[in-house]
């Protein structure tokens, strides 16, 4: 154990975890400071907190070999070995404990992440997406003029809006080449007019955004932590403040906050009801998915809420507060080895 | 209605808000940075003198050289030492104008990466060297800024010793032999 982690990728394996969790400090203690809502701001300083750490190991060994002497050790502002090297109990060392936290981690990425996007892409390969359902028949000429109500003003044409002739609640969008939207007709019958311009509203700013892929760009990083729970944590976040992104784009779109509110009101999951394959399940999975609903029921609420409150006026001073704390993240964890 | 003065106003108060939050972030990783020596007195610290590492870390037999050149002398100017994750002692003896001039690292069981200050920059010469009847590996060529510098490194029954000297390997040979008991 202590032979690899005096390795190169021993050392950028435990400096990684350590500069992310100093560097998502940082971001949140500016967030705070600054007093930053608009999370089209607050994705930014996400974003540091998911790209800083991944360079940074190398680039502070470049600028300065001798950083992981014991030398530079003594005089460091923390070094992380003095942990590593502590005993919890006979022959376990903390460092043994992080790594398999480490491993632990690894695996839910792989679960919960890789396994999802290979299984996809070897049911669609480079085709369209998801099993769009529906039957063929053509959906009802009332529920088409709804749907050209909902749509006029909106910044898209007749064909980016295919309508899937299905009961089921359904309503997604596909980015790339061709960007649609996809509503199914139960959906239609579910929304009132103005719910169902703001949820198409909202499925157009996600495709807008798309076209500036900030998320592919962060999941990039984010996958070369694996390894790192801070980076899947923050990861997440950056992927609800996408959510809150496309809510203000949605609701400058349509000027109906309340609509958008009660739609996404609508979504949050019903406790009660639990898919099969979790009521066949043991306990533990049952808690797990309680969890779950639970969270996603607690960000649903956040957005709802955060509408309704009122959107948050745009920061107009970010540059000082952004570079600000990339150089804190800079400046502290260097001293962290 | 805000204007540039009240936003400017804003952007320096979170300033002095963020400095204050981050001044108490780094002392709480000072803090975590203490802590782990409260709890184990083995990891790396340093000593004053070899009779502290000895009483304190239980390392009794450290080799020392009974040989040093005209610019140095014992004690050393300052001694490492650590029993985890292996024991090592480190010692060093400065030059009269402060830079470590003689560097000798004794580690027990483990390797001793990270306990070398800096590595040679150029190694010029490179060879096996029988030292007193132990195979030792002797290194010739250049140190940090430049200096003339040679090392030699061999192991020792249970510990293996490496010895850096800012001088010619002639030097470093007699100080290495001095060590053998």
């Amino acid at each position: 154990m202590g032979g690899f982690l005096d390795t190169y990728w021993g050392m950028y394996l435990i400096q990684n975890f350590w500069h992310s969790a100093i560097a998502a400090a940082v971001a949140d203690s500016a967030l705070v400071a600054w007093r930053i809502r608009d999370p089209l701001l607050r994705q930014r300083f996400r974003l540091l907190v998911i790209v800083l750490p991944v360079v940074s190991y190398p680039a502070y060994q470049w600028l300065n070999p001798e950083r992981g002497t014991a030398y530079f050790r003594l005089g460091a502002l923390a070094d992380s070995m003095r942990w590593m090297h502590l005993e919890v109990a006979r022959g376990v060392t903390v460092a043994a404990l992080l790594l398999v936290f480490l491993g632990l981690t690894t695996l839910v990425f792989v679960i919960q992440e890789l396994l999802p996007i290979l299984v996809h892409m070897l049911r669609f390969g480079g085709g369209r997406g998801e099993d769009d359902g529906g039957n063929e028949a053509d959906p009802h000429p009332e529920a088409l003029e709804k749907l050209m109500r909902a749509t006029a003003g909106l910044p898209i044409g007749k064909g980016d809006v295919e309508v899937l002739v299905e009961d089921d609640v359904v309503l997604y969008s596909s980015t790339g080449f061709a960007p649609r939207v996809f509503v199914s007709t139960g959906t239609m019958e579910e929304l009132d007019d103005d719910e169902l311009q703001s949820a198409i509203a909202h499925e157009i700013a996600h495709i807008a955004r798309s076209r500036r892929p900030v998320l592919i760009f962060a999941y990039v990083f984010r996958t070369l932590m694996f390894f790192n729970p801070v980076a899947m944590v923050e990861f997440r976040r950056v992927a609800q403040d996408e959510e809150k992104i496309c809510d203000d784009m949605a609701v400058s779109m349509t000027g109906k906050p309340e609509a958008l509110a009660r739609v996404i009101d609508m979504m949050r999951p019903d406790p009660e009801a639990r898919g099969p394959e979790v009521q066949a399940g043991g306990k533990m999975m049952r808690a797990a998915a309680a969890l779950e609903s639970y969270s996603h029921d607690a960000l649903l609420r956040a957005r709802v809420m955060r509408i309704r409150d009122g959107l948050f006026a745009h920061n107009e001073r970010w540059l000082l507060p952004l570079a600000s704390t990339g150089a804190a993240i800079a400046v502290l964890n260097y001293f962290v080895v | 209605m805000p204007c540039a003065t009240d936003d400017r106003a804003d952007v320096f108060s979170g300033l002095l808000s963020f400095l204050a939050m981050t001044a108490v972030l780094a002392v709480v990783l000072a803090v975590l940075n203490w802590l782990p020596g409260q709890i184990d007195g083995g990891l790396l610290r340093e000593f004053r003198d070899i009779e502290d590492v000895r009483r304190e870390l239980g390392m009794r037999d450290i080799h020392s050289p009974a040989y040093f050149p005209e610019d140095i002398s014992w004690p050393p100017t300052r001694i490492l030492a650590r029993t985890r994750p292996h024991p090592a002692v480190v010692l060093e003896f400065a030059s009269s104008e402060g830079w470590p001039y003689l560097v000798i690292v004794e580690t027990f069981g483990g390797s001793n990466k990270g306990l070398l200050k800096a590595g040679m920059r150029e190694v010029a010469e490179s060879a096996s060297y029988p030292l007193k009847g132990r195979p030792a590996v002797l290194r010739a060529g250049l140190c940090g800024e430049g200096r003339q510098c040679s090392e030699i490194e061999w192991i020792d029954g249970d510990r293996s010793i490496h010895v850096q000297l800012q001088s010619t390997p002639f030097e470093l040979i007699r100080i290495a032999e001095s060590m053998i008991r």
